[in-house]
């Protein structure tokens, strides 16, 4: 039991990984949960897998946490118990938008789609008022 | 976050039972008024414009847009925050619709008798089956967001909290029809109005947007980006969304045709002028999350956590968790009941009278429409118990809704159709919108459906078309 309390906990994500495991959100969105701590945890996140650029994204008694808005890129996640617990296992997240060709055919689809809609409505309106 | 219910879990009962028990004393004694089945389905079709307004404008304030456009801005940012609100397009376009409505089909009763004059019986039965299974995902989401923000403000466990919320709206609709639906409307589009714009105020006074927008650039700078993907897709899946929505679904047809003929146009207007603001207003909150330090374990409950956040802030204590209870039960309550309402008002004249062919006497009509009612309900809970991510459940519908767009514009205005086409459309539409949805995007859904069948509903104005039966005469 002594030696599981003084183990550094693990963080992973409910994202499911792709076919070469690595783990992608299309959205700029990652889920975090992380368990094996013992009391508060900082959740750190860095773009160098070094964690050379960290930067604390979370310190509290929680055990998970919704992160959005992320841009394009890998992300390195680590957790440990504050104030001096060893680190987690660094886990890493791309972020990778869907891809600007399919963006902008379902855009001009969705534009097109909906300027025809409303320019139906007015002009059936006008036509039969 | 880990949840320190706000208000302890018997005050959090005693609000929801109090405010239950009023809407039931209401329901009653407007209930009265119901003595016909088309006084209890259609409230005599003589609903003026301040209840018209109010109870389009609190119906559409559903717990989607107090929990799901929170959910939108805080996961898409500016752009997730206007998307939800180009929802209010659909109630704005359907004030043109709403005096069409009226003139083609003045002793309409639900959306079912439109789509069966206009498409036949197999149109008809693709209508029934898409409006009942998007009404039974709407009345889901809506018991879910309500087991889930008793359980975050009063710490209520999820299914009591779910359960309670759904007897409530059932009890005070089952006594009295669209009159008490609409009545009780009133009343909460007034709380749910008077509620957000002192949240918002509040929000705003002890929120520095500056400091906002700095955090945001720093930690989220997806949210503000003009070019954020999923957010884009959002903006145009979520008007053709609300487009299918409100252009097809009974909750909008009946209260068409519960107004007086001239006021149905101003007031759909209107309520979609007022609604508008309201979930820009629900998603700059959540915006506020990271500023705050809020950490967000669950974006389905932005929303009320950083509402709660700030009024505690603000020195509300325990009375913040009220205020957001109330202000939070008042737009499902003004939804379920609408909801609960208009499907059963489906099942009973479409399904039970058209399918069925039963003739329902004055004296069996209020017994049936209470077991449709409880049946709806029943479902929805069953359903609910899930605990469902809401804002997947909700836009999973998408694709089939708004694949009735066209079909409802085509048969409102044009002379002339090949049905069986626009039929097809529908279905194409349905398929295509679910495959986009799962395979593509979540934020495709509705926009692949609505293109796939107005593709085929303008082929249908000119191959094989044949003239439609000139309702207006």
């Amino acid at each position: 039991m002594l030696a599981t309390a003084n183990a550094a906990p693990t963080v992973t994500s409910d994202i499911k990984p792709d076919a070469e495991g690595k783990l992608t959100s299309d959205d700029g969105t990652i889920d975090l949960v992380w368990t094996g701590g013992h009391g508060p945890c900082e959740l750190q996140q860095a773009r160098d897998e070094s964690f050379a650029d960290a930067r604390s994204r979370y310190e509290g008694e929680d055990t998970e946490t919704v992160l959005t808005g992320l841009a394009d890129g890998v992300y390195h996640f680590r957790v440990r118990e504050v104030p001096s617990g060893g680190w987690s296992e660094p886990l890493v997240v791309n972020v990778e938008s869907m891809n600007r060709g399919t963006l902008f055919l379902l855009l001009g689809t969705g534009a097109f789609v909906a300027v025809s809609t409303i320019g139906s409505i007015l002009y059936g309106y006008h036509k039969n008022r | 976050m880990i949840l320190a219910s706000s208000i302890p879990a018997s005050t959090a009962w005693a609000i929801v039972t109090g405010l239950g028990v009023l809407w039931v004393i209401l329901g009653v004694w407007w209930g009265r008024k119901a003595k016909t089945s088309e006084g209890f389905m259609l409230a005599g079709r003589n609903v003026g414009i301040s209840l018209g307004a109010a109870t389009a404008m609190a119906t559409w304030v559903t717990s989607n847009t107090t929990m799901v456009a929170p959910l939108l801005a805080y996961e898409k940012g500016v752009w997730g925050m206007l998307a939800y609100a180009s929802a209010s397009f659909g109630l704005l376009l359907f004030a043109p619709l709403a005096f069409r409505i009226r003139r083609l089909l003045p002793r309409g009763v639900t959306a079912g008798d439109f789509f069966r004059l206009r498409y036949g019986r197999v149109g008809w039965a693709v209508f029934l089956i898409i409006t009942l299974v998007y009404s039974i995902t709407w009345l889901v989401t809506m018991a879910i967001a309500g087991g889930k923000l008793l359980e975050t403000i009063g710490g209520i466990e999820y299914v009591q909290g779910m359960s309670l919320i759904l007897v409530v709206c059932v009890l005070y609709t089952l006594f009295g029809g669209l009159y008490a639906v609409i009545g009780t409307d009133f009343i909460q589009s007034l709380i749910i109005l008077a509620g957000i714009v002192f949240i918002g105020v509040e929000v705003l006074d002890h929120v520095d947007v500056p400091s906002v927008h700095a955090h945001l650039v720093k930690e989220q700078p997806a949210l503000l980006s003009v070019m954020m993907p999923a957010a884009l897709l959002a903006i145009f899946n979520n008007m053709l969304f609300g487009f299918g929505e409100v252009m097809h679904n009974n909750v909008w047809w009946s209260r068409a045709f519960a107004m007086r003929e001239k006021v149905a146009p101003k007031a759909f207007f209107l309520s979609g002028v007022l609604w508008f603001p309201i979930p820009i207003a629900a998603g700059f909150v959540a915006l506020c999350a990271g500023p705050l330090g809020v950490n967000v374990t669950d974006p389905g409950k932005v929303g009320p956590e950083v509402a709660e956040h700030v009024l505690g802030l603000a020195g509300f204590g325990q009375f913040a968790g009220v205020i957001i209870l109330v202000v939070l039960f008042c737009s499902m309550a003004s939804s379920i009941d609408s909801l609960l309402a208009a499907t059963s008002d489906l099942l009973v004249r479409d399904i039970y009278e058209g399918v069925f062919k039963q003739h329902l006497d004055p004296e069996k009509f209020r017994p049936v429409s209470a077991t449709a009612i409880i049946v709806v309900s029943v479902i929805a809970w069953s359903l609910a118990l899930s605990g469902w991510n809401i804002d997947l459940v909700l836009f999973s519908a998408g694709a089939l809704v708004a694949s009735l767009v066209w079909p409802v514009i085509a048969g409102l205005f044009w002379k002339r159709l090949n049905a069986p086409l626009v039929i097809a459309g529908i279905i194409a539409g349905c398929a295509g919108g679910l495959w986009a949805y799962f395979e593509i995007q979540t934020y495709t859904g509705a926009l692949v459906g609505a293109a796939v069948s107005m593709v085929f509903t303008i082929a249908a104005r000119w191959v094989g078309a044949k003239p439609l039966r000139d309702l207006e005469s």
